[in-house]
C-alpha cells in the first residue's frame, strides 16, 4: 500500500514537473488591480468631500450646524508661507508676514470668478439662496488675527458680504 | 467536439489543477481589500460634514445711489442696519474688552464716561461679564440715543497679536447671546 502511494506521489510529481508552465505575467494582474485601487482612492479623496485630508487644525466649539456655503477655503501656515487651499484643490500662497495687495490679486480674482459662477447659476435656475455665496473659512488655530486680516481684505475686495469660520461641533455629552 | 479539442481541454484542466500558480487569489484579495478601503472612505466622507459647524459674520456694504437712464429712475440699495459713529464697537485686547461706540472711543473727552472696560480673568476673556456689559450697553445706548433698532450691529476689533481661536470663540459667544443680529469683524489696513 505504502509502495503504491509512493509511486503515485512520484508519478504525480513527475507529471507536475512535465506540465509546469513558466508564467511570466505573474505580477501584472496585481499591478493592474493596485493601480485601479489607487485611482479610485485618489478620486474619492479629492472629489467626494473637501474635508478629507484637511490640513488646517480648526477649533472645536458648540456652534450651529454648517449651512450650504459653496466656497470653502482652508487657511494654514506652512514654513514662512500662508497657504490658502480651496474646495476645488487650488492653492494660493501668501507671505506669512506683511502680505501686500499685489499678493492678494490671484485670490481676489479666484473669489470673484467663483462668486460670478454661483450667482449666474442661481439666476439661470431662478433659485436664490443667500448661503450659496457665503465663504466658509477653515482657519488653523496656530494663526493670529494679524495673519487673517489679508484674507478679510481679499473677501471684501471680491465683493463677498457673508463669510463664516468653520468649527468642529463639540458634543457636550461626550 | 473533436478528440483533439477534448484532449486539449483535459490537458488545460490538468495544468490548472497541478499548477502552483496563485496570482488570481492574490489579485482577488487585493481588489476586495482595496474596494473595502474605498467604500469605507466614501462612507466617512459622506458622514464627516455633519461634524462641522460655523460662526457666521458679515462684511458691510456701502449704500449707493444708481441711475438707470433707460427707465429714467434713480434707485438706491436699501439697508436695514447702518454703521455710523454711534454703532457699538467691541475692542478685544490681550488684557480686556473695551465696549463703546466709535465716537466715544476716538474722542478723549467722552472716553472716560462712555467706554466700559471688562478685564480678562487669569488671561482668559470673561464672557459672563461681557454678556452683562453688552446687555447694559444696549439699554444705555437706546436710552441715550433713542435708536435701539440701529444697535443690532456690533463691530468687533481684535488686536493683531490675538490668536484666531480666541477671536472665533468670542464672536461665537456674541452670536449665541442673540444680542446683536449682525457682527462685523474690523480688518484695519494692511
Amino acid at each position: 500500500m505504502a509502495t503504491e502511494n509512493l509511486s503515485l506521489e512520484s508519478s504525480l510529481r513527475d507529471a507536475k514537473e512535465r506540465l509546469k508552465v513558466d508564467v511570466n505575467v505573474f505580477p501584472l494582474p496585481g499591478i493592474i488591480t493596485a493601480i485601479l485601487i489607487m485611482l479610485l482612492l485618489n478620486f474619492v479623496s479629492t472629489s467626494t468631500n473637501h474635508h478629507l485630508g484637511l490640513q488646517a487644525d480648526i477649533i472645536s466649539l458648540s456652534s450651529p450646524q454648517q449651512k450650504s456655503g459653496l466656497i470653502w477655503l482652508a487657511i494654514f501656515p506652512k514654513e514662512d508661507k500662508l497657504i490658502i487651499s480651496t474646495d476645488d484643490k487650488i492653492k494660493f500662497e501668501l507671505p506669512l508676514v506683511s502680505a501686500t495687495l499685489e499678493d492678494l490679486t490671484p485670490l481676489v480674482k479666484y473669489l470673484e470668478k467663483r462668486n460670478l459662477e454661483i450667482t449666474t447659476d442661481m439666476t439661470l435656475s431662478q433659485k436664490f439662496n443667500a448661503n450659496h455665496t457665503k465663504v466658509t473659512l477653515a482657519v488653523d488655530q496656530a494663526l493670529n488675527y494679524y495673519h487673517f486680516r489679508p484674507i478679510l481684505l481679499a473677501l471684501a475686495k471680491a465683493k463677498i458680504t457673508r463669510y463664516a469660520f468653520e468649527t468642529i461641533i463639540l458634543k457636550e455629552n461626550s | 467536439m473533436t478528440h483533439s479539442t477534448v484532449l486539449k481541454l483535459k490537458i488545460s484542466k490538468m495544468k490548472k489543477k497541478l499548477s502552483d500558480y496563485r496570482w488570481s487569489t492574490f489579485a482577488i484579495i487585493l481588489s476586495i481589500t482595496g474596494l473595502l478601503i474605498t467604500l469605507g472612505l466614501c462612507l466617512y466622507s459622506v458622514t464627516i460634514s455633519r461634524n462641522f459647524g460655523e460662526v457666521s459674520l458679515d462684511i458691510p456694504i456701502a449704500q449707493v445711489q444708481f441711475e438707470d437712464p433707460t427707465l429714467k429712475i434713480t434707485a438706491s440699495s436699501s439697508s436695514s442696519h447702518l454703521i455710523d459713529s454711534l454703532t457699538a464697537i467691541l475692542v478685544l485686547t490681550e488684557k480686556s474688552f473695551l465696549l463703546s461706540n466709535l465716537d466715544a472711543l476716538t474722542n478723549a473727552d467722552r472716553y472716560e464716561e462712555n467706554v466700559e472696560i471688562i478685564r480678562h480673568v487669569d488671561g482668559e476673556p470673561d464672557l459672563g461679564n461681557l454678556k452683562n456689559g453688552l446687555e447694559k450697553y444696549k439699554v444705555k445706548s437706546s436710552r441715550a440715543n433713542g435708536r435701539e433698532s440701529l444697535d443690532e450691529v456690533l463691530v468687533v476689533y481684535p488686536t493683531s497679536a490675538l490668536p484666531m481661536p480666541i477671536v472665533i470663540q468670542v464672536i461665537n459667544f456674541i452670536k449665541s447671546s442673540h444680542l446683536f443680529s449682525h457682527v462685523v469683524l474690523a480688518g484695519g489696513t494692511l
